[in-house]
């Protein structure tokens, strides 16, 4: 099986006023491709820190994290800029769309750096976001747009230049029910159908059901495959029975 | 690749009032530098249009100024012999003996009057220039009339066409009025060469004598003639190089026009490299975005640095437009040569306005290039938690 990401002895260490906080303490992680691994924890337990590190936003203190058969922080500059863009694509939990930029043009965006021309660039990110079903979105700038709506743009940004990885950073934590719901629904059908390898960060047991593996970060140790801690373990209330997929077939031209 | 210069400029559309507080100080800037050049510009114009390449100017040694020079009788008795000389159509030679004073008139911007140049000199004299009359006529030999130039009778209200003006030993009647082109010959007044040394008692002496070579190659013959000569003892100077040097005389107000313009600039420069600072702050999360999804350090330093330019380039652009209309400005400068006004227009046009772009396009760079680095050197995960 290709193995995606290998993280060995992973640790992340930062100095907060005069305190040495450890955010991630010799993590081993393993993933393959086609997975969709959500990492559960509570705030402050290392999993953003360990999605940043998988993406080479951020350099860890020790060890070593290898993703596609490279090590991404032997890179610097452009060529780490470049890795970035080919390989990788985010999902933020407050979306960071460029709020001056419109749906279409912040999907394009990532399409900027490729060499593809203006037009194919324009075409690629209209496809994309009529996959999450904004088709009839795309020359509404993000404040036009609701939260879900913005998520599915981000999520849209983020498989536009189709990255072997998609990293995803609490993507309902700034939703409703229904809309978290959607966007949950949609990570699940981009794992299923179009096969992208997915690391979800979430300290929301709902979402991780969408998973098909689930990780527990504590006080940044990763807990082994089969730990499942007390107050996770109870069933909650499916997420999925409150929303319903949207999948827009119209769509709006520029 | 770059950003897109759309971001850009949207981001500065949005932020209307901060984009235009900040370029007004480069605008008025741009301005005040673009207003200098185009006076030096007018100045340098009406100057270079003034003489003819063929002409040298004899003065005597030692002298800079047709004011402080003189001739005698005898040079020009020797000066008419020399050889090299163009000869005119009644078979004399081209040699124009002539007086130059100066006399004070109130005139529209200076009540209290402004020197103004009086030339006297004969036929031969203002055939050797490249003048018309607009109106009116030219001036009898012997006759109490003198002829003065257009920016005379435009900017002195006593000396118009018909009436009479006071100096030397009395009234002198106005009985035209010259167009000299560009020149700085508009802002002189004309009379018989004979009447006007007459009443300033300078009958023995000229203050200058102009005469035309035949060709470059005599022109230069002839200079060499002029100073070698022990009997002149007089210095032969080009014409053009003459009124060429009077340039010189919007040197101080060019100084302070950029003095001011530079000035200006340093806190137009401070108030961008604010403006823009304040822009990285505010953006941090969209430049931690921008790095995640690929870009590079370079491309975001030359995103901001290009955002400062765009304020100053459209700052510069505004700068050069509200001085267009200086174009339709004469003034008129003191020349320390001929201690009289020169009338000239301001020349707003692509010499004056292309340094002031460029002024412009520098002090944007110099505002932005540090709130860039800034910008650049921001740690992405810092950079997304800084919002």
């Amino acid at each position: 099986m290709d193995v995606v990401i290998q993280a060995r002895k992973l640790s992340k260490e930062y100095v907060r006023d005069v305190e040495r906080v450890i955010a991630l303490k010799d993590v081993e992680l393993q993933i393959c491709r086609g997975e969709f691994l959500a990492l559960m924890g509570p705030s402050g337990s290392g999993k953003s820190t360990l999605l940043h590190l998988i993406a080479a936003m951020d350099r860890p203190t020790n060890g070593q994290v290898v993703v596609l058969g490279k090590d991404p922080h032997s890179l610097t500059g452009r060529a780490l800029a470049r890795w970035r863009n080919v390989h990788i694509g985010f999902v933020f939990q407050s979306f960071n769309l460029i709020p001056v930029l419109t749906a279409l043009e912040n999907v394009a965006l990532p399409l900027k750096l490729t060499s593809l021309r203006p037009k194919d660039q324009i075409d690629h990110a209209r496809t994309a976001l009529k996959l999450v079903g904004l088709g009839e979105r795309l020359c509404h700038f993000p404040p036009q747009l609701s939260g879900g709506q913005e998520q599915r743009v981000a999520i849209a940004r983020a498989i536009v230049t189709d990255p072997d990885l998609i990293l995803v950073d609490e993507p309902t934590g700034n939703l409703d029910a229904a809309s978290a719901g959607e966007i949950l629904e949609l990570l699940a059908v981009l794992n299923n159908e179009h096969d992208k390898t997915m690391v979800m960060v979430t300290h929301d047991p709902r979402a991780a059901r969408f998973a098909k593996t689930v990780r527990y970060l504590d006080k940044g140790v990763l807990r082994p495959p089969d730990h499942v801690p007390d107050k996770w373990s109870r069933d909650p209330m499916p997420i999925a029975s409150k929303f319903k997929h949207t999948n827009s077939s119209q769509e709006s031209h520029c | 690749m770059a950003i897109p210069l759309f971001y850009n400029l949207r981001n500065l559309m949005i932020r209307k009032t901060t984009t235009v507080m900040t370029g007004l100080g480069i605008t008025f800037s741009v301005a005040v530098l673009v207003a200098s050049l185009a006076l030096v510009n007018g100045l340098r114009t009406v100057f270079a249009s003034t003489g003819h390449p063929l002409q040298l100017l004899v003065l005597r040694k030692g002298g800079t100024t047709e004011l402080g020079s003189l001739i005698p009788e005898e040079s020009l008795t020797v000066l008419r012999t020399m050889t090299g000389i163009v000869v005119d159509a009644k078979g004399g030679p081209m040699v124009s003996e002539e007086l130059v004073n100066v006399t004070n008139l109130p005139s529209v911007d200076s009540p209290k009057g402004m020197n103004v140049t009086v030339r006297g000199l004969t036929q031969t004299g203002v055939q050797m220039r490249n003048v018309h009359l607009s109106a009116g006529r030219w001036f009898q030999a012997g006759q109490r009339e003198v002829v003065v130039g257009k920016s005379v009778a435009k900017h002195y209200p006593t000396a118009r066409l018909g009436s009479r003006i006071r100096f030397g030993k009395g009234d002198w009647e106005i009985v035209g009025t010259m167009d000299g082109g560009q020149s700085a010959l508009n802002s002189e007044i004309w009379g018989d060469f004979n009447q006007i040394s007459a009443d300033y008692n300078r009958q023995e002496a000229a203050s200058s004598v102009l005469v035309r070579a035949t060709d470059p190659v005599t022109l230069d013959a002839l200079k060499h003639s002029i100073e070698d000569d022990p009997r002149l003892n007089a210095i032969a100077i080009a014409e053009r190089e003459y009124y060429a040097n009077q340039t010189a005389a919007g040197a101080p107000l060019e100084f302070l026009g950029i003095f001011v313009a530079v000035a200006m600039a340093l806190g137009s420069g401070f108030a961008t490299a604010n403006t823009m600072y304040a822009a990285v702050s505010r953006r941090a999360k969209e430049i931690g975005t921008l790095r995640t999804l690929g870009f590079s350090q370079g491309s975001i330093l030359l995103s901001f640095l290009t955002e400062s330019i765009l304020i100053a380039g459209f700052a510069g652009v505004v700068g050069c437009v509200i001085v267009l209309p200086l174009n339709l400005v004469t003034s008129g400068v003191g020349s320390f040569v001929s201690f009289s006004e020169i009338a000239f227009r301001f020349r707003v046009g692509a010499s004056s306005m292309a340094p002031g772009m460029v002024f412009a396009i520098v002090l944007g760079a110099i505002g932005g290039v540090l709130p860039a680095r800034t910008a650049a050197k921001k740690e992405i995960v810092a950079a997304l938690r800084e919002a």
